[in-house]
C-alpha cells in the first residue's frame, strides 16, 4: 500500500517511514501541510499518517482541504494534545482514527493495518493481471496458483507493474516511483530487479525458464506485464477456489 | 489577576508537555525499530539516536522545571503576603 507520513519533526518522520517500510509498504514523508496536500493530489495514497501540528497549514486545515476530494485516502491523525473537541473535529472532517503521542511504533503499525484492513473490505486488496496475482494486504504473490516469494523491492516493482494493468512503465518512472531515485542517476537497478522478478516468476511455472515471459521489454521504453505468460488448460483446484473467492471479494 | 496567571501557567505546561511527547515518541520508535531489526548496526543506531532524543527530553524537562519553580515561588510569595 502507498502511505504518506506528514510529520514536521524530521527524526520522527523518518523513523515512521522506516518502520512502515519494514512492513512492505511504499512510504513517502513530507514535513508540512502544503506539501501534504500537493503530494495527496498527485499520488492519492491509500493512507495518510497526519500530525496535527504542522508548519504552513496545520493538520486540521489539511483535512478540511482534503475532505470529500480524496475518498480513496484513509487518514490516521497523530496528536500530542488530548482535547476531545479536537478529536471530534478531525473525525468529522474524515479522519479514520487517532493516536495520541507518545505512542509505540507497534501500536501505530497495528492501527495502520486495521485501517487498511477495513479499506480492504470495501476495496479488494488483490491485484491480478494474466496469471499473476498479488495480495497487497498479506503481501503474497502467486503465478498460476503457485506461491512466489519476493523481497520487498521485488514486490513493490511487481505491484507498480500490476497497477498499470499491462501498460508500459518507463525505466525513469520505475526508478522514481519504486526506488525514489532520480531518473538521471545512471543505475541499471531496474533491469537487474526485472531479471530477478522474471526468474522467480518463471520458476513458479511448470516450464520454468522456458515459459512465456510475464514481463515484456518494450524496446527503448521500459517494461510491461504480458498476458502471454498465462498458463493454458484447467487450473489446479486451489486456484479455482481462490479465483471464485477473489470474484466474491471484488 | 491570579486566575489569569494560573491559566497562563497551565497553558504553558500543556504546551511543554506537548513538546515532550515529540522526542519521547521518537525515542520509543527508534528503540522498537532497533529491536525489530535486531542486528548489531541497527541496535547501535538505536542507542546513538536514543541518546540524542534523551538529550532533547532533558532540555524539555529543564524548561518545565524552571517554569514550575517560578510558579511555586509566585505561590509562596503570595502566601507570605497573605499571612502578613
Amino acid at each position: 500500500m502507498r502511505i504518506l507520513v506528514v510529520e514536521d519533526d524530521r527524526a520522527l518522520g523518518l523513523f515512521l517511514q522506516k518502520g512502515l517500510r519494514s512492513e512492505g509498504h511504499s512510504v513517502d514523508w513530507v514535513g508540512d501541510g502544503d506539501a501534504a496536500i500537493a503530494h495527496a493530489m498527485e499520488n492519492q495514497p491509500d493512507l495518510m499518517v497526519l500530525d496535527l501540528s504542522l508548519p504552513c497549514r496545520d493538520g486540521v486545515q489539511v483535512l478540511e482541504e482534503l475532505q470529500g476530494r480524496f475518498g480513496r485516502t484513509s487518514v490516521l491523525v497523530l496528536t500530542g494534545r488530548s482535547l476531545v473537541e479536537e478529536r471530534v473535529r478531525c473525525l468529522n472532517l474524515g479522519a479514520d482514527d487517532f493516536l495520541l503521542k507518545p505512542f509505540s511504533l507497534h501500536e501505530l503499525m497495528a492501527r495502520c493495518r486495521a485501517i487498511l484492513r477495513r479499506r480492504g473490505q470495501v476495496q479488494s486488496p488483490v491485484l491480478r493481471y494474466g496469471g499473476v496475482e498479488i495480495d497487497r494486504m498479506t503481501r503474497s504473490v502467486c503465478r498460476d496458483g503457485v506461491e512466489v516469494e519476493l523481497t520487498g523491492k521485488e514486490f513493490a516493482l511487481l505491484e507498480f507493474l500490476l497497477l498499470r494493468n499491462g501498460e508500459c512503465c518507463t525505466r525513469a518512472e520505475l526508478l522514481s516511483e519504486v526506488w525514489k531515485m532520480s531518473p538521471d542517476s545512471g543505475t541499471n537497478v531496474v533491469d537487474v530487479y526485472i531479471n530477478y522478478l522474471r526468474r522467480k516468476l518463471a520458476n513458479a511455472h511448470p516450464e520454468g525458464q522456458m515459459s512465456a515471459p510475464v514481463i515484456e521489454t518494450v524496446r527503448g521504453e521500459g517494461y510491461r506485464l504480458s498476458k502471454a505468460g498465462m498458463r493454458m488448460g484447467p487450473m489446479p483446484a486451489g486456484v479455482q477456489w481462490r479465483e471464485a473467492n477473489a470474484r466474491m471479494v471484488a | 489577576m491570579d486566575m489569569e496567571k494560573n491559566e497562563l501557567f497551565l497553558r504553558e505546561m500543556e504546551s511543554e508537555l506537548h513538546d515532550l511527547c515529540q522526542p519521547l515518541t521518537t525515542l520509543q520508535c527508534r528503540l522498537e525499530l532497533g529491536q525489530m531489526c535486531g542486528d548489531e548496526v541497527s541496535l547501535m543506531e538505536a542507542i546513538e539516536g536514543g541518546l540524542m532524543e534523551t538529550a532533547r527530553l532533558f532540555e524539555g524537562i529543564e524548561k518545565m522545571r524552571g517554569q514550575l519553580l517560578r510558579e511555586l515561588d509566585r505561590i509562596g510569595n503570595r502566601a507570605q503576603t497573605d499571612e502578613e
